[in-house]
């Protein structure tokens, strides 16, 4: 499944890695864990700082394909929408927020163990921005839940003995109270 | 998947366990904790082991007055303010000496919480080693009655620290004689919001500060002559003092100035030495009458000692000039302009302005047209109406921001179009909050932002 070539790429004039002159759009290829096969712009490419350290570093030639084992189709797909925007809306007088409604539009239907998964990915494929939005979508998320909650969705065990807990608390007892339960 | 061996499929199957959310790595955890004020990041202490110090492992604090939880019915004998200094002395407590970056604090200072307030910057400063120190005493007016106390924050306070950034908003301030030998080597940018300055004490932060390349000063109404004088200062802003009646002069003398910013600066006198390295210019005022055009014009004139900038942001009140016993010299042109941003209405006032103001940047080639609707009429000359003539040959795009379609705003369109222009409408959306307010904003950027 590769991505469709929506909007026309920009034509580079001056010469790509493998020293040849190039004057058509040029597309980096990539390979997700799960075996799925992706073309991607290369400005939408050069987003990804683990992208664009792979080829530029040993000034590999676009022609091979970048295997991106840690990361699931499905999720490509999210950071591919994520990054074409962000390039698209860069430049633009009304920036943050064009951004901001394309934000909100993405992180709607999402469950935060999706979002969970895209953050991974995230610091993965080395995307700051990205990373930090999808950081504040879990935060804003998690901030009013309850400890319980926190444990679920990270996946992690009360690990705490008795004793250990009771010393937990009363390390600071007044935050944990959870004081303005009936505002959420 | 054609030729894989089950080997190689429970490979992938064990690969994709491994990274489930069980495993989500430390760094990412911090950095969604430091998303966090830090009285929500430390309810996460009772998650787990891993958890319980993860939160002081977050390179920042945040402590946020306004976001704290009332103290409810479980202390009924606890103000709010005597609660949230109670937290801050734990969590600072608690907290091991790791270094953070940023130290961010909101808070209703009162009567006799002076020693707090002095521990906690000095646990920021010298222990924690922070970089950026923003203090907030301000946070808005529902808080403040008809009594209000002031902290006196003691600028050798810093003095055994690295502070990078400081920003210290509603109170006064206590500066050594000889502030010379403080040499605080890492002071790079400084705002100050509602702080007790006066003019001598702004000469004594340039020469405590050597390295201080950003000033920005917002509501400091004690300024009388107001002198900011260094080589090393880049980027400058000052405002918010309207209705202070009291500021006699500015001076500005800054070799390397590379951006100036006045928003609703009040002087009876403005002077800007040479400024060669000039590139951004912004005069910006929320209110309109007369008085206010006085100002404008004088600080706009400033710009014959900057003829080199590339990018001005200013009131569209151009049309005055035309009329002025004081206009630019004849000759007077801003060759090196390429952005302009005008904040306009869309009268004949507004478009003779526009004009006039093309007239003298003829390198123009990117222009915002923000709205304005408070233009000050007055009594133009018939033909200088009629004959609107735009010069702009090197005009590549427009935005016109806030566009409701009006017939003179379809006009200037179309001239626009006629030359080859590229316009972006970016049209009126109702929810938003259309003025300027000068209001408190606490970001947390790698450089302060002068904001509008």
């Amino acid at each position: 499944m590769s991505t469709p070539a929506e909007n026309e790429a920009s034509i580079k004039q001056e010469s790509g890695p493998s020293g040849t002159v190039q004057d058509k759009p040029k597309k980096i290829v990539v390979r997700t864990g799960d075996g799925e096969v992706f073309e991607l712009k290369e400005e939408v490419a050069m987003e990804m700082e683990t992208i664009k350290t792979f080829f530029m570093e040993d000034n590999i030639s676009y022609e091979t394909v970048m295997p991106l084992t840690n990361v699931d189709s499905w999720e490509l797909v999210k950071v591919i929408e994520y990054c074409s925007k962000y390039v698209e809306l860069k430049n633009k007088e009304n920036f943050h927020k064009e951004l901001k409604a394309f934000q909100d539009e993405f992180v709607k239907s999402m469950s935060p163990k999706t979002l969970l998964s895209l953050s991974n990915v995230a610091n993965y494929l080395e995307i700051k921005y990205f990373l930090d939005f999808i950081c504040q979508a879990i935060a804003d998320h998690i901030k009013s839940k309850d400890v319980e909650y926190v444990r679920e969705l990270f996946g992690v065990e009360n690990d705490f003995t008795e004793e250990e807990y009771e010393m937990a608390k009363t390390e600071a007892p007044w935050a944990h109270e959870n004081l303005d339960k009936d505002l959420y | 998947m054609a030729g894989e061996t089950s080997s190689q499929v429970l490979l992938l199957h064990a690969k994709r366990l491994r990274r489930s959310l069980n495993d989500l790595p430390d760094e990412i955890l911090l950095h969604i904790l430091s998303f966090f004020p830090t009285v929500d990041a430390i309810t996460t202490s009772l998650t787990s082991r891993k958890w319980r110090l993860l939160w002081s492992l977050v390179p920042s604090l945040n402590f946020s007055y306004e976001l704290f939880p009332l103290a409810g019915d479980s202390y009924p004998d606890t103000t709010q303010v005597e609660f949230f200094a109670d937290f801050v002395n734990r969590t600072l407590i608690l907290r091991p000496d790791s270094h953070i970056h940023t130290f961010r604090l909101s808070f209703i200072f009162e009567d006799g919480y002076e020693l707090h307030v002095n521990s906690w910057i000095r646990c920021a400063v010298t222990r924690l080693k922070a970089r950026e120190l923003l203090i907030d005493l301000f946070i808005n007016e529902s808080y403040h009655g008809r009594h209000s106390w002031y902290y006196e924050f003691d600028f050798s306070l810093l003095r055994y620290g690295r502070v990078e950034v400081l920003r210290l908003t509603n109170c006064f301030l206590s500066l050594k004689t000889n502030m010379s030998t403080m040499n605080l080597c890492s002071m790079r940018s400084i705002y100050f919001e509602r702080v007790d300055l006066t003019d001598q004490m702004v000469r004594d932060l340039i020469s405590g500060c050597p390295n201080l390349e950003q000033l920005e000063l917002r509501s400091c109404v004690r300024l009388k002559n107001l002198v900011i004088s260094s080589s090393r200062i880049k980027k400058l802003a000052l405002g918010y003092d309207y209705g202070s009646e009291s500021k006699e002069s500015i001076e500005i003398e800054c070799p390397n100035l590379c951006s100036l910013s006045f928003s609703n600066c009040s002087s009876a006198q403005f002077v800007l030495n040479e400024a060669p390295a000039l590139v951004e210019f912004r005069v910006v005022f929320t209110r309109f009458t007369v008085k206010y055009f006085d100002l404008w014009s004088k600080i706009v004139r400033l710009l014959e000692q900057a003829p080199h900038v590339e990018k001005l942001i200013v009131q569209n009140w151009w049309y005055k000039f035309l009329i002025s016993k004081d206009p630019f010299p004849k000759d007077f042109t801003l060759n090196n302009l390429n952005y302009l941003e005008l904040r306009t209405g869309y009268t004949r006032y507004g478009l003779v302005g526009m004009a006039a103001l093309l007239a003298l940047c003829p390198n123009v080639q990117t222009m915002v047209l923000d709205y304005t609707d408070k233009t000050h009429k007055e009594n133009l000359l018939e033909e200088l109406l009629n004959e609107v003539m735009f010069n702009m040959p090197k005009l590549k795009k427009v935005t016109i921001i806030a566009y409701t379609g009006t017939q003179v705003q379809v006009n200037l369109v179309t001239i626009l179009k006629r030359q080859g222009v590229k316009i972006e409408l970016v049209p009126v959306n109702f929810d938003d909050n259309n003025s300027y307010p000068p209001g408190v904003e606490f970001t947390n950027p790698p450089q302060i932002e002068f904001l509008p």
